[in-house]
């Protein structure tokens, strides 16, 4: 093993054309997804013949029929998005995944209400019976449809702890563990669906199609996070081997493993579970801080609490559980064939390792907040050096001028010239990347030129 | 906000038009302005036997048969109640129904099969009970309800008991 505290000289990689495999994959995802909700509701009009819907009570009926094939299909498609297996990450990429479950979490929330809303009053009318009535009726008469009842409390309370303002008040782990509830959602109510839902109770093809997506979803879940893990652990099996504080608050360790070389592209993250005492509780994403060694890889970590802080302390040979590798922030996603790095702060982390895998004559801008928080400077410049490429340190508070113009285009295009004729790589706090993305296209670049990772803690 | 009000606004209005699109005239009636249609009797597909005897007419089902303990078994009439189609049998010996039996109850939505055993059995006491179609409806299955009544007062009609 070639000593992890001195940087062996990075593998060269000269100027390749950039792969383009992953163009539209993302939309060739979401075309499937929506075919397959055309299919469920196909289902239903096949099922219902023109002009049967003839009363208040039907119409209500009905409408409650097609919100539940909908919060159906939607509860499958957020659960498959967070499988973590293959497919989805490599065709739709984590931070997509991230945006598309939170924006299809409300259609969920709202369309599982309706459809219980809808269908009671429905079958109400259709009944001539009371609300109160028909719903004791339903809950009693019904199979499975306490449980799905159940499944509706877990959803709607789910549902209002990801609301973003509630979300910053709990803790970070309590929230994740409440947020797994979800999968309970999923056990509970499949019974009711497939007992009294009308186009699933009776053999046929709304039926078994119901359960090929229940089959397809589930293996895909056990797959993404219970047997690719256990593989990939078993290869790889990462212990820490050192670990160096960069600065005061940043800190870099070195894992050793097997077969390390292909573990990840640079820019990419796993999520690291540490098992010692103390840190084993919890997985946090942490990218690596430099392309992949057949024997080591780097990961390099900012101070933010208490977990964190523990990792100062790791002792080598600890353990590490990983899942990964995660995210679209790689060289191979590329269009040009030169590049713009753009970091603040910690998210230097995964700039510096993109750094080795991209063109050379690669430009860098950091922003740091003072020369103390700059991390891993003599390596990037060290870096810089072999491969022609220019750093621009940009320090400073958030409001002094120099940062300012760096987050507009004329102060990007000042800096670097032919910036749309480059790939943007940002990393860093949600509004930094959100003002720099705005400054890029100011400046000319177009939308799929631009790559971000955000880091939020 | 955007964010979550167009994607919600799209699903109301698929719900919205899915359903508009298989609407009737008068949608927006009650159902209880809905009224219960009787079954039609299918017609022959074939003529009649040449040689029956005149008189008989060879499409009406055999009422009433004889039945196991020496009753006599008359069929009701096949009502359709909202869901599919409910024919209820009666057995009866010197003059009391003996036994109910619901030949066919809806099938066509899940619902309505979850409720199909309670309410044959809840109206099979009651009409044992009261001995006539004149019987509360079970609660939860109005509908089920009412067109097993029907049927069990055409199946006494038959029998001469109404």
């Amino acid at each position: 093993m070639s000593s992890p505290s001195t940087l062996a000289s990075p593998r060269p990689r000269l100027r390749r054309p950039p792969d383009r495999w992953w163009r539209g994959t993302a939309a060739l995802f979401a075309l499937l997804a929506w075919a397959g909700l055309g299919v469920a509701l196909l289902a239903w009009w096949n099922d219902t013949p023109p002009d049967s819907i003839d009363n208040r009570g039907e119409l209500f009926v009905h409408a409650g029929r097609v919100t539940g094939l909908i919060a159906g299909y939607t509860l499958l498609v957020q659960v498959l998005l967070r499988s973590r297996v293959g497919f989805v990450e490599r065709l739709v990429g984590t931070e997509r995944i991230a945006r598309w479950h939170r924006d299809l979490a409300p259609v969920l929330l709202v369309s599982v209400v309706a459809h219980a809303a809808l269908s009671v009053v429905g079958y109400a009318l259709v009944d001539r019976a009371t609300l109160a009535s028909e719903i004791s009726v339903l809950l009693s008469e019904y199979e499975d449809m306490t449980s799905a009842v159940v499944a509706t409390g877990i959803l709607v309370a789910v549902g209002l702890l990801a609301v973003r303002g509630v979300r910053a008040v709990l803790p970070y782990e309590l929230w994740k563990l409440l947020h797994t509830a979800s999968y309970l959602v999923l056990l509970l109510s499949y019974g009711h669906q497939f007992a009294n839902g009308q186009q699933l109770f009776r053999p046929g093809f709304g039926r078994y199609y119901w359960l090929f997506l229940y089959v397809g979803v589930v293996g895909c879940l056990i797959w993404g996070r219970v047997i690719a893990p256990l593989r990939l652990n078993q290869r790889h099996q990462f212990r820490v081997a050192e670990v160096v504080p960069e600065s005061a608050n940043v800190t870099s360790i070195y894992l050793t493993g097997n077969d390390l070389g292909e573990a990840a592209r640079a820019g990419q993250f796993y999520r690291w579970r540490f098992l010692a005492r103390g840190l084993w509780m919890q997985a946090h994403p942490f990218s690596l801080s430099a392309a992949t060694r057949p024997d080591w890889l780097r990961l390099t970590v900012k101070t933010v609490g208490t977990h964190t802080a523990r990792l100062r302390r790791l002792q080598p040979g600890v353990r590490v559980w990983a899942q990964g590798p995660m995210g679209w922030f790689t060289a191979s996603h590329r269009t040009r064939n030169r590049a713009l790095l753009i970091a603040a702060g910690i998210g230097i982390v995964p700039i510096r390792a993109l750094l080795e895998e991209l063109p050379l004559r690669t430009v860098v801008i950091y922003r740091a907040r003072t020369a103390e928080d700059v991390v891993l400077r003599e390596e990037l410049d060290r870096i810089a050096e072999e491969r022609n490429a220019t750093i621009w340190y940009v320090l400073g508070r958030r409001t002094d001028p120099a940062p300012r113009a760096l987050l507009t285009g004329p102060g990007i295009l000042q800096l670097v010239p032919d910036v749309a004729r480059r790939d943007v790589y940002v990393c860093g706090p949600r509004g930094f990347v959100e003002a720099t993305r705005a400054a890029a296209r100011q400046a000319g670049v177009r939308r799929r030129q631009i790559h971000d990772t955000i880091f939020e803690f | 906000m955007r964010r979550v009000l167009i994607p919600v606004a799209g699903l109301f209005a698929t719900t919205a038009l899915l359903v508009a699109l298989k609407s009737g005239p008068g949608v927006m009636r009650l159902p209880d302005q809905v009224p219960v249609i009787q079954r039609v009797a299918p017609t022959p597909t074939v003529d009649p036997l040449p040689e029956g005897e005149p008189g008989s007419d060879p499409a009406a089902p055999p009422s009433p048969t004889p039945g196991p303990d020496g009753g006599l078994v008359y069929v009701g009439d096949s009502v359709y109640a909202e869901f599919g189609y409910v024919t209820v049998q009666i057995t009866v010996v010197d003059g009391r129904i003996v036994d109910v039996v619901a030949l066919e109850m809806p099938t066509a939505e899940a619902r309505s099969v979850a409720l199909n055993a309670r309410v044959a059995e809840t109206m099979r006491e009651r009409v044992l009970a009261a001995q006539s179609a004149k019987v509360n409806t079970v609660s939860g299955a109005t509908w089920t309800s009412e067109a097993y009544r029907q049927s069990l007062q055409s199946a006494l009609v038959k029998a001469g008991l109404a």
